[in-house]
This record gives C-alpha cells, sequence and structure tokens, in this order.
C-alpha cells in the first residue's frame, strides 16, 4: 500500500464521519427546535410549563408529574399526535444516539478500508459501549 | 426572586438565559475539549436552583453536544486524530465500565481529593511546558508506529501545514484507562483529564489534544446518558435550551480555536482545570454545587 493511497483513505473517512455528524447534528437541532416551537404555541403545554413545573423545578423540586417516553409505542404515539415534549425527547435521544452511529459507522468505514487493527479496535468499543448502555438500563 | 430580571422570571428570560448560557459553555467546550458541565452544572444550581439530578441530566446532554457539533467542524478540517482518538476509547469506555461497576465500593469523599489532586498535577504540569515544542518524527514510539498514529493537522493561527509524532503510547493508554475509571466512578466527564494526557504524556498539540477529546467525550458520556434518561433526569424543556445553545456555541468555538494561538488555548486550558479542581475540592469536603 503506497503513501497517497492511505492518505487518500484517512481523508475520504475523515469526510463521511464528519458528513455524518453534521447531518446529525443539523437533524436533531431541528426536530428540538421544532418540539420548542411548538411548546411555546400550544397554550396548555406552554401555561403547564410556566406556571407550574418552572417554579417547581427552580426551586430546586424533584417533578413528580413529568412524563417522558420510555418506548418505542410511546414515541410513536406521541410523535404522532405531535406532542412538543415527546418530539423534544426524540430529538434528545437520537443526539444521545450520535455518538454511537459515530462509532458503528467507523467499523464499517473501517472494514471498507481492510484495516484490520482498527476493524478490531473499533468493533471492541462499540461492543463495550453497548454492554454499557444495556447494563445502565437494568442499573 | 420576583425581579423581572430575574432568569426564573418567566418561562422566556428562562429559556433565553438557558441557551446563551449554553452557548457559553458550548464556545468554551469546543475550545478546550471539555463537556461543558463545569458552566452548565453550577449555573443550573447555584443561580437558578435546580434540583443536581436535572443539572447532571442537562450537562450529559451539554457533553454529547458539545463532542458532535465539535467534532462535526474539526474531523472535517483534519485537526482531530481520529487513530488516536479510537485507540484511547478503547482505554476510556473500559474505564469507564470499571468504575461504573466500582461506584458503590468506594468512598465519593476520597475520590473527589483524588480527582481535584490529579486535576492540579495536570495544571502543573501543562504550566511548566510553556512552549509548543512538536516532537520529531524520529520520537514516534513502537505503538506510534504500529498504529500509524503520527499525522499533521493546519494550523491557522500559524498559517501552515503543522506535522507532529506521537510517542508515549503506552503511558497515554494507561492515564486514559485512569480518566475512564473516574468517569464512571464521579459520572462525569473527563475532558479535563483527557487534554493533559494527550498534550503533556503523548506529545500531541494542543489543538490536536483538545479536538481529539471533544470527539471522544460524546462516546463516554453516550454510554451513561441512557440510564439518566430512563431514570427521568434528562427533563425535555431543561435539555432542549442547552441542547441547542450548545449546538450553535460549540460551532462558533471550533471556528475561533482554529484561529487562536496555541499558547493562549493551554493558558485558557490550565486556568479552567483550576476551576474545575476547585469544584471537585468543594465537593470533596460536602459541599455539593446547588
Amino acid at each position: 500500500m503506497n503513501q497517497t493511497n492511505s492518505a487518500t483513505k484517512q481523508f475520504r473517512t475523515e469526510i463521511v464521519i464528519s458528513y455524518v455528524l453534521r447531518v446529525g447534528v443539523i437533524l436533531c437541532a431541528t426536530i428540538i427546535a421544532l418540539g420548542v416551537l411548538l411548546t411555546w404555541t400550544n397554550s396548555k403545554s406552554f401555561d403547564h410549563f410556566s406556571e407550574h413545573t418552572l417554579p417547581a423545578l427552580t426551586s430546586g423540586q424533584v417533578i413528580s408529574d413529568i412524563s417522558f417516553p420510555q418506548s418505542a409505542a410511546e414515541f410513536y404515539a406521541g410523535l404522532t399526535t405531535l406532542n412538543p415534549s415527546v418530539i423534544i425527547a426524540f430529538g434528545l435521544f437520537l443526539l444521545i444516539l450520535l455518538p454511537v452511529v459515530r462509532v458503528a459507522l467507523t467499523v464499517v468505514l473501517f472494514f471498507l478500508e481492510r484495516d484490520y487493527a482498527y476493524l478490531s479496535i473499533t468493533l471492541f468499543v462499540l461492543c463495550v459501549l453497548l454492554s454499557g448502555l444495556i447494563f445502565g438500563k437494568t442499573l | 426572586m420576583t425581579s423581572l430580571l430575574h432568569p426564573a422570571s418567566s418561562a422566556g428570560t428562562f429559556e433565553l438565559f438557558l441557551l446563551l448560557v449554553s452557548g457559553g459553555a458550548g464556545v468554551i467546550g469546543a475550545i478546550l475539549g471539555l463537556g461543558g458541565g463545569v458552566i452548565i452544572v453550577p449555573i443550573l444550581t447555584l443561580g437558578l436552583g435546580i434540583n443536581i439530578r436535572y443539572a447532571i441530566g442537562a450537562s450529559i446532554v451539554s457533553v454529547i453536544a458539545t463532542s458532535s457539533g465539535a467534532a462535526a467542524t474539526y474531523v472535517k478540517d483534519h485537526v482531530t486524530n481520529i487513530r488516536v482518538a479510537m485507540l484511547l476509547e478503547v482505554a476510556t469506555s473500559v474505564g469507564a465500565l470499571v468504575g461504573a461497576l466500582l461506584s458503590t465500593h468506594l468512598p465519593e469523599q476520597f475520590l473527589y481529593v483524588i480527582f481535584s489532586g490529579i486535576l492540579l498535577y495536570s495544571a502543573w504540569i501543562m504550566m511548566k511546558k510553556r512552549h509548543d515544542a512538536i516532537a520529531p518524527l524520529s520520537d514516534a514510539d513502537y505503538w506510534s508506529r504500529r498504529f500509524r498514529l503520527s499525522s499533521s493537522y493546519p494550523d491557522r493561527a500559524l498559517g501552515r501545514e503543522v506535522s507532529y509524532a506521537v510517542t508515549h503510547v503506552p503511558l497515554g493508554f494507561s492515564l486514559m484507562l485512569g480518566a475512564g475509571v473516574i468517569s464512571g466512578l464521579l459520572g462525569i466527564g473527563s475532558g479535563g483529564l483527557k487534554v493533559p494526557a494527550m498534550d503533556s504524556a503523548m506529545k500531541l498539540p494542543i489543538k490536536v489534544s483538545s479536538a481529539t477529546s471533544n470527539f471522544m467525550i460524546g462516546v463516554t458520556a453516550a454510554a451513561s446518558a441512557g440510564a439518566y434518561y430512563m431514570r427521568g433526569d434528562i427533563l425535555p424543556l431543561l435539555a432542549a435550551p442547552v441542547a441547542l445553545g450548545v449546538l450553535a456555541g460549540s460551532w462558533l468555538g471550533t471556528h475561533i480555536m482554529m484561529r487562536l494561538h496555541s499558547q493562549k488555548i493551554r493558558a485558557m486550558f490550565i486556568f479552567f482545570l483550576l476551576i474545575i479542581a476547585i469544584q471537585m475540592g468543594l465537593r470533596a469536603f460536602g459541599v455539593q454545587v446547588r
């Protein structure tokens, strides 16, 4: 493998990763902003936030009646009815997922480059990450 | 508390204040390779009286947003060293998992004292290293050559491409393992430890260290974010302005950082290391920033 070839490949990997990150970040920001916008235009959810949640939040309380989607079904139901907090939660969920997607993407890219040393490294990191996510759920 | 100027006086000022603060945290985080928790947590707890649970939930979101937001630019402009990041992520992810498993068996106060001490030591080491002397390529060690870690980056402040060698890979790897254990134990990001490990031990240029740390912190934070979300610590209307502010701020921060001289970044970094050391020291004496 000659030097130029290897340099071009590294370059391509970086372009793909940065492109995916940029698209991901813009997508998440748009979804979150849409959710915030809907909260502000929906007088019911806005009043609930400003009169109930905000005073409790800024006096150090733990909010007991907060509802957040925890399953795919709840996400689906909230998204199809344009529930503002479900839309925000979905955007945040995608944002949290982005670093994991980035690691998975590097696994694929190193595989395509037939760079087996780095393929095993990224695959190992992905496994640790996923086991941490699964482990974290039962914590 | 009823003053109209107080950030919590209305939902509008509250969200706007959060957006601005998070923007600032994003700028600083992107320049220094930190997650921004050092700024977000005290402002939410001390400034706005928000419960520490939600402040930590918001800071996790901030770390992930800074990481992805900054990496989008740094990777494209070849400032991030992806190979170094991937290799060191082996150490940080294993360390974080071990730390999370150990967490209940060690007294937290003791950990905060240790962490604070390490930060002060890192600040001292970085202060001693006044000049950004780049290691010659001949200095690259066996592991550095084996994993092709040495690279180059475009320095806009200098107006040229800077080639650098990576050295002391085993030392850097061990330090990253320690940084991972600390983030797993204390549930904090450890950009404050990652940057000195790359800068002082592995001899990476400060800009590459910061960009590479930025790239890495999101992965560590994402591993624990799932647990925080399921516990209900990530409140949508608190995390939303934080995420949006940080994403915009980190984009701005990357463009500022690439034009700054390395010495300025180093000085800023040392200053923030001292602030984190003080925060962690206070926690050791039971002063929870709340």
